[in-house]
């Protein structure tokens, strides 16, 4: 597959506009315990 | 990614091929000082007009943010994840709903859920649209599993039923989990999308929130969700409990709901049946049945003293909310014989179509597939030889996964009786 792609930056509509830190922490955390993987296997929704 | 979104025609339902297809995605928080913001790279071009982000999509890419940082970040969550108190279970969902703003006080009961296949024909998309617009012009809102087929359609006839009766807060609501949002991504038309942590907690928030269900045709999904409901409506605290059931289709669907029919009478019995009304090619009747039906539970609620939006009154039984992680071991163990309540027998079987969807489309699940082979289920022949026809029927009728360049290989293997 080789539909073109962009890069972006989005800001918030709806919903959670803040995050505390240790938030942050844990979605940039691509180990088995934090959220990164979980969080990018659920955006790829396009 | 699912291109579904788009309306550009699904490409493909699997969650492997949707990860290789896109390995170089990537998604970055940027920390603002007032607020945060998301950086995208090598997101589909499609996704954007003019270069900006398609609205929907924004909305739901922080709708998914929202609800995985509250289920996973949340302290009081993390015991309640791995807890297997039936109290804890519902609440998780109630508070992951509240926080999602799906429960509304003060509305009225119109929630109507609407499950059915993200493989169909064409001509069974568009009656699926035709039953939302009447479900529309009844001022009744839709829920689904936010993917595409008959989880779109709905929405998409209920939207214009919606414009034609002035109806400005129509809902459209999108319940998903992890496991399936890749392969099933949501449709832009869901205005209220909640991600639950897992199948079992997706199905609850269904019944919780929903007021009535409508089934179209569908495959191992959907016949998830029939024995699930079908299993809780069955448990003698629901006797009473108004809960309107319409299974629909077109006139060439008559048969399917005919074998779905055969196959619930002979595992659970004609009351089983009794819970449910089959509907053929009549979308009028179909919404009329919800829209009566609003009325009985409106009424049921009013007497009990229950809320109209979140359904605690509903029974669950522990086996139908506690996560069922399917692999070899587990699905060839699954209690599949006559020998227990009906409803356990229902919620064995919610279990098996479970394991297939998950080999079917969930990355966990194929992966197990490939590395040892198919699932074995195996029990009583009388309860799974009627399986081993519906599945292929199923296949026949490409009901599986979506009609892709390779043909549907079984991820399930039924074996004569237990050793």
């Amino acid at each position: 597959m080789t539909a073109p792609t962009i890069n972006a930056l989005v800001s918030p509509e709806g919903s959670l506009e803040i995050l505390s830190n240790h938030e942050v922490n844990l979605l940039k955390d691509r180990s088995e315990g934090g959220l990164y993987r979980l969080f990018r296997q659920c955006a790829l929704l396009f | 990614m699912c291109l579904a979104v788009l309306n550009t025609g699904v490409v493909t339902d699997d969650c492997q091929d949707l990860m290789e297809a896109h390995a170089d995605f990537d998604i970055r928080l940027i920390p603002q000082p007032r607020g945060l913001k998301l950086e995208l790279v090598n997101a589909p071009a499609h996704a954007f007009v003019d270069d900006e982000m398609l609205r929907a999509i924004r909305e739901h890419l922080f709708s998914v943010l929202r609800d995985i940082v509250y289920t996973h970040s949340t302290p009081q969550f993390a015991k309640a994840l791995k807890s297997n108190g039936p109290d804890d279970l519902t609440n998780m969902v109630f508070h992951i709903l509240r926080n999602a703003r799906v429960l509304q006080p003060g509305r009225q009961p119109d929630l109507i859920v609407c499950w059915g296949g993200h493989s169909i024909s064409h001509d069974e998309y568009q009656y699926s649209k035709e039953v939302g617009h009447q479900l529309g012009l009844r001022e009744l809102s839709i829920c689904t599993g936010c993917g595409p087929g008959a989880m779109k359609g709905p929405m998409k006839g209920a939207t214009i039923g919606h414009a034609k009766q002035r109806v400005k807060n129509g809902r459209y609501i999108g319940i998903t989990e992890p496991g399936i949002i890749g392969a099933e991504a949501p449709n832009p038309i869901v205005n209220e999308l909640v991600i639950l942590p897992d199948i079992e907690k997706r199905l609850e928030a269904f019944v919780r929130c929903g007021h009535g269900v409508i089934v179209f045709p569908g495959g191992v999904g959907t016949a998830e969700e029939i024995l699930y409901l079908l299993g809780i409506l069955l448990h003698p605290d629901n006797v009473d409990l108004p809960f309107p059931v319409v299974f629909t289709g077109r006139p060439e669907n008559a048969e399917y709901f005919e074998m779905i029919d055969k196959f619930i009478r002979n595992a659970l019995g004609d009351e089983a049946a009794s819970k449910y009304e089959i509907i053929i090619d009549d979308p009028v009747r179909v919404a009329q049945a919800m829209k009566k039906g609003m009325q009985e539970v409106e009424t049921f609620r009013r007497a009990m003293q229950d809320a109209y939006y979140f359904n605690w009154m509903l029974k669950i039984d522990p086996v139908f909310q506690l996560p069922f992680e399917p692999d070899h071991e587990n699905m060839l163990a699954l209690e599949l014989h006559r020998d227990q309540p009906v409803h356990l027998i229902a919620a064995n079987l919610r279990k098996a179509f479970s394991g297939i969807v998950a080999g079917n489309v969930k990355e966990g699940g194929i992966r197990k597939v490939q590395e040892k082979g198919p699932f074995e289920i195996a029990g009583d022949p009388t309860l799974i030889k009627p399986l081993e026809a519906m599945l292929e029927q199923f296949v026949a009728q490409n009901r599986m996964k979506l009609p892709g360049t390779s043909a549907y290989r079984p991820s399930y293997r039924i074996i004569s009786t237990a050793a």
